[in-house]
C-alpha cells in the first residue's frame, strides 16, 4: 500500500495506491489518519489506484472522515473503481 | 511459510476434485497468508479477475470476523480453511475450535446518508451475504480431537459463490 501526500491550496491531498485489504489497511491507517486529522484542513483522497477494498478500508475512510469532521474539516473521495 | 499460516496441504480427492486445506492461527495477521495461499489455486482454475476479487473479499471478511469474534484473546486456537472449486461453484469451509460465533446473526448495517451516522461495523458480513450464493453456520458438539495438533472443530461456516 502506497500513500502519497501533497498539499493544494490549503487542502491536504492523499493518493492511495494498492490494495486496501486487511493487511494494507493495518499497515497504513495510522499514517493516513495522522496525515489528515491533526491538520484539521479539508482533504481530498484519490482512490484511482486502489484496485481492491474490504470493509476495513471503508471503516478507515469513515472513521477518518468523522475525526476530521469534529475539527471542522471535510473529506472528498474520488476516483473509486466500480466492482469488476 | 508466512506468519499466521500453520500448515498447508493440497490433496487430491475423488469426490470433490482437488481439495485445498490450510491451518491458520487466530490472530489478524493470518488473513494475508490465507489470501496468498489461495492465489495459486485461483490461478490454476483461470478464474477471472472479478471473481477472484469477490472470493478474496468474502475470504477476508469471514476470516477476520471469526478472528475478532470467535476466540478468547490469547487463546492458542486455530482456524482450518478448506476450499474447493468445481462446476462454477467455489466453496469455502472455515472450521475453528473457538467460542460460538454465528455470522448469520450479525445485524444488517443501517442505511445511512450522512457519514456521521454511518455504521462502523457490520459492513463486512453484509458484503458476504450480498456476494454469497449460500451461507451456513453450524455449531457442533465438541468431539474427540483429530488430525494435526489435536484440532477439534466446533464452529463451521460454509459459504458458496458462483463463478460467472
Amino acid at each position: 500500500m502506497e500513500i502519497t501526500i501533497s498539499e493544494i491550496e490549503q487542502i491536504t491531498k492523499v493518493a492511495l495506491a494498492g490494495r486496501l485489504d486487511t493487511a494494507g489497511v493495518i499497515g497504513m491507517q495510522g499514517r493516513f489518519a495522522d496525515t489528515i486529522v491533526p491538520a484539521g484542513r479539508h482533504a481530498v483522497v484519490d482512490l484511482s489506484k486502489v484496485g481492491f477494498m474490504v470493509s476495513l478500508g471503508i471503516r478507515m475512510l469513515i472513521s477518518t472522515t468523522r475525526a476530521l469532521s469534529s475539527r471542522g474539516g471535510r473529506i472528498a473521495l474520488y476516483g473509486a473503481s466500480p466492482p469488476r | 511459510m508466512p506468519p499466521g499460516a500453520r500448515s498447508q496441504r493440497r490433496t487430491p480427492r475423488a469426490d470433490a476434485g482437488e481439495a485445498f486445506e490450510l491451518a491458520l492461527g487466530n490472530t489478524i495477521d493470518s488473513v494475508e497468508p490465507a489470501r496468498a495461499a489461495l492465489e495459486p489455486l485461483f490461478a490454476a482454475h483461470a478464474l477471472p479477475a472479478g471473481a477472484v476479487h469477490r472470493l478474496e473479499v468474502v475470504l477476508e471478511e469471514l476470516v477476520s470476523n471469526v478472528i475478532r469474534h470467535g476466540f478468547t484473546p490469547g487463546s492458542n486456537q486455530s482456524i482450518h480453511l478448506r476450499c474447493s472449486i468445481m462446476a462454477g461453484l467455489v466453496t469455502f469451509v472455515l472450521e475453528d475450535d473457538g467460542t460460538p460465533f454465528d455470522p448469520l446473526q450479525a445485524p444488517e448495517p443501517r442505511p445511512f446518508d450522512r457519514i456521521e451516522t454511518a455504521a462502523l461495523g457490520g459492513l463486512g458480513l453484509a458484503l458476504v451475504r450480498k456476494l454469497a450464493a449460500s451461507f451456513r453456520y453450524e455449531r457442533a458438539d465438541p468431539r474427540a480431537p483429530n488430525g494435526e495438533g489435536g484440532f477439534a472443530p466446533v464452529n463451521r461456516v460454509t459459504v458458496q459463490l458462483v463463478i460467472d
